[in-house]
């Protein structure tokens, strides 16, 4: 299945717009001009707070709501045209949507009882199907005898059973407690590499996103904020709505002090940081990112004086390997920051000395960034 | 004999108001009922406490035995009836069917004033009603107007005093009947189950054949049901916009009670129609039984 070309531009949306009129009468952007590639083969993930459009997009996909203006080609021709059930692709939905009144067997075998597939090989393709998710057996269970992992699995059965060209998940592992959830998280990888076409997966979650996705799509009120691996969307956040959504960190507005040669100064608030230079020059207003593993804590007398912040301990918790640091620096900003746990035995009140490496500071231009301002 | 555990003993006595209520009111008049209909009438209404089989030989179509001839027409009318009732349940399903999905999908303040105007009919009178039915039936009544005004008819129709008339106002009577318990259903019908069949490849036809009408079908069974009964045994309808010209056997119980004053009679007939519905639901209260997550 996996062994033809994957090929770059599978899925192609094109200035995607759609908008919906509240009951009160307001307008909501749920789409605002998505542009998107997916590959053939792409684990992509569509990550936003809730509302930002993504069962809307995904819902477009699948041809349960229309596009304002816009394009989708699935590989070359367009979907729009299509109504839902002939288009060549599925859905797991948000709470699984099984069908109460089938057994388990019918609900798998449903596409293919549709689509008048012979006896005997329907039956075959629904064990095959339920054994793929780990599931066999089941057969002739009702949907409500089954826990919620084991639904979640009939789920993904019934919508690979037609052999879609390209899965949508919208949220599937949110109903589920937390090791299940992760342990289905390996397995769904595994099984979109297993079936070698696209998933497109949605989720409010970053850390699953970060987990599974080959290529993250952060959405924000229907704009694309961001298109990156993962790696990239963490280290090199996009803009500050990116930085804030995805994982902890120190965002800091500032204005350039003095530039030259690698390295930058920037004024926070009184507070000198360096950071490394990306054409800046001095007045220039910029916010910098740092993350909380990033900060490094020495013994005062170690310090080599500027790439140091000094901060005062509010409060130290306990995070398993590592305990979190929340400081106060000198000009009022709160400071986080991850140590070591082995390193630790601080008290509150203390002062501090929070270690960075110039580098690893990421560098926005503009008092606050691209996304929300503070 | 079997033995009660403590729980099932509780159980009763909790009950046991009820049972007693049921018993009294519900059985107690069932049961003078079936005995009368094994009884001699009396002349002037009333019974003579001889056994006496003809009351349901008449039914059957052998009268008296004696000087009238063979005729079902008791038993035709019990069937004219039937047929009746099923016009309306039909009528009725095809027009609540539709119209609550249509209603389902309105926004929820719509929806509320669209089922208190289903359920508005409630707050008159049932004859009140129907005499409205009259004025609009009638030769000069509304309905004739309208259409001779629009040109479509040159002569008033006769619409008064036919089986149109009794079928038109029965399907009014029992619509809400019909509404309620269909609506519920309709409602309760996650719209992602029907957009799933369609995800899967099923054609609007399909997704209905296999999604909806199964998941909706125990609100249709009960509203069906529920219409049925009723409107088999209904006489005030017949009465008012059939006249004479359309007996029902609820009508037939009725004379047989209040003009013919023959008790007896009038309790077999009611029997005959009891036992008929018992044997018309009791093919969906087995198939309940088979079946029980799905009632
Ligand atoms: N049918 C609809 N009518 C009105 N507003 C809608 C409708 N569907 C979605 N919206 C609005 O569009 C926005 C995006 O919704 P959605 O795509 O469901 O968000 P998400 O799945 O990211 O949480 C939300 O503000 C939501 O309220
Ligand atoms: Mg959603």
């Amino acid at each position: 299945m996996s062994a033809q070309q994957p090929s770059p531009d599978f899925l192609k949306i094109k200035k995607a717009y759609r908008h919906f009129v509240t009951p009160e009468g307001g307008t909501v952007r749920a789409l605002d001009g998505i542009d998107l590639s997916v590959a053939s083969n792409e684990f992509i993930t569509l990550l936003g707070p809730s509302g930002c459009g993504k069962t809307t997009l995904l819902n477009i996909i699948a041809g349960f709501e229309r596009l304002d203006r816009g394009e989708i080609l699935l590989a070359g021709a367009s979907l729009l045209e299509s109504p839902p059930h002939r288009r060549p692709v599925n859905t797991v939905f948000q709470s699984y949507a099984l069908f109460p009144h089938l057994n388990i067997g019918d609900n798998v075998g449903y596409g293919l009882d549709v689509a008048g597939v012979a006896k005997k090989e329907r039956n075959q393709r629904v064990a095959e199907a339920l054994e793929m998710v780990g599931l066999s057996g089941v057969e002739k269970r009702k949907p409500s005898q089954l826990s919620g992992g084991q639904q979640q699995r009939v789920a993904l059965a019934r919508a690979i059973i037609n052999r879609p060209k390209m899965l949508l998940l919208d949220e599937p592992l949110s109903a589920l407690d937390r090791n299940l959830r992760g342990k289905m998280q390996i397995e769904l990888k595994n099984l979109q590499a297993e079936l070698g076409i696209c998933f497109l997966f949605v989720t409010h979650d970053q850390e699953e996103a970060l987990t599974m996705s080959d290529r993250i799509v952060v959405l924000n009120q229907g704009k694309v904020e961001q298109l990156g691996t993962p790696d990239e969307v963490y280290h090199r956040p996009a803009s500050r709505f990116v930085t804030e959504f995805i994982g902890e960190s120190n965002i800091f507005s500032g204005t350039v002090v003095e530039s030259g040669g690698q390295l930058a100064r920037v004024n926070v608030g009184g507070t000198e940081v360096v950071c490394s230079n990306h054409s800046l020059r001095a007045g220039d207003e910029v916010s910098l990112l740092l993350r909380p593993e990033h900060f490094q804590l020495k013994p005062a007398d170690q310090v080599n004086g500027t790439n140091g912040i000094s901060a005062v301990l509010e409060q130290s918790v306990f995070i398993g390997r590592d305990h979190q640091l929340h400081c106060r620096m000198a000009n009022g900003q709160p400071l986080s920051a991850l140590i070591r746990s082995s390193l630790s035995g601080l008290k509150p009140g203390q002062a501090l000395t929070l270690e960075y490496d110039p580098t690893a500071w990421h560098v926005i231009p503009g008092a606050s960034g691209v996304g929300t301002a503070q | 004999m079997r033995s009660f555990t403590s729980q099932q003993k509780q159980l009763l006595l909790l009950l046991s108001p009820a049972t007693l209520f049921l018993g009294i009111f519900f059985l107690g008049p069932l049961l003078i009922m079936a005995v009368y209909s094994f009884l001699e009438p009396g002349l002037y209404g009333g019974v003579e406490w001889n056994f006496y089989h003809w009351n349901y030989g008449r039914v059957l179509g052998w009268a008296d035995g004696f000087y009238e001839e063979f005729d079902i027409v008791y038993l035709q009318i019990l069937l004219r009836s039937a047929g009746l009732a099923l016009v309306t349940v039909l009528v009725t399903l095809a027009f609540c069917y539709p119209v609550a999905f249509w209603i389902s999908r309105m926004q929820s303040r719509w929806k509320s004033f669209c089922i208190f105007l289903i359920a508005l009919p409630f707050f008159s009178s049932m004859i009140i009603r129907l005499y409205a039915w009259i004025l609009i039936l009638r030769d000069s009544g509304f309905a004739n107007q309208i259409l001779m005004s629009l040109g479509i008819i040159s002569e008033p129709l006769d619409l008064m005093y036919s089986g149109t008339a009794v079928i038109i106002g029965m399907v009014y009577i029992f619509i809400p009947f019909m509404f309620l318990p269909v609506y519920s259903s309709v409602e309760n019908l996650d719209p992602k189950l029907i957009k799933a069949s369609q995800d899967l490849g099923a054609t609007p036809f399909t997704t209905f054949r296999r999604v909806i009408f199964p998941m909706t079908l125990p609100g249709v069974v009960s509203g069906c049901i529920l219409v049925f009964i009723p409107a088999l045994g209904n006489f005030v309808v017949p009465a008012m916009l059939g006249g004479a010209k359309v007996v029902m056997i609820g009508n037939l119980v009725e004379q047989q009670f209040l003009a013919a004053r023959n008790w007896p009679f009038g309790a077999t007939l009611s029997m005959v129609m009891i036992v008929f519905m018992l044997l018309v639901v009791s093919v969906y209260l087995i198939r309940a039984m088979k079946n029980p997550q799905h009632s």
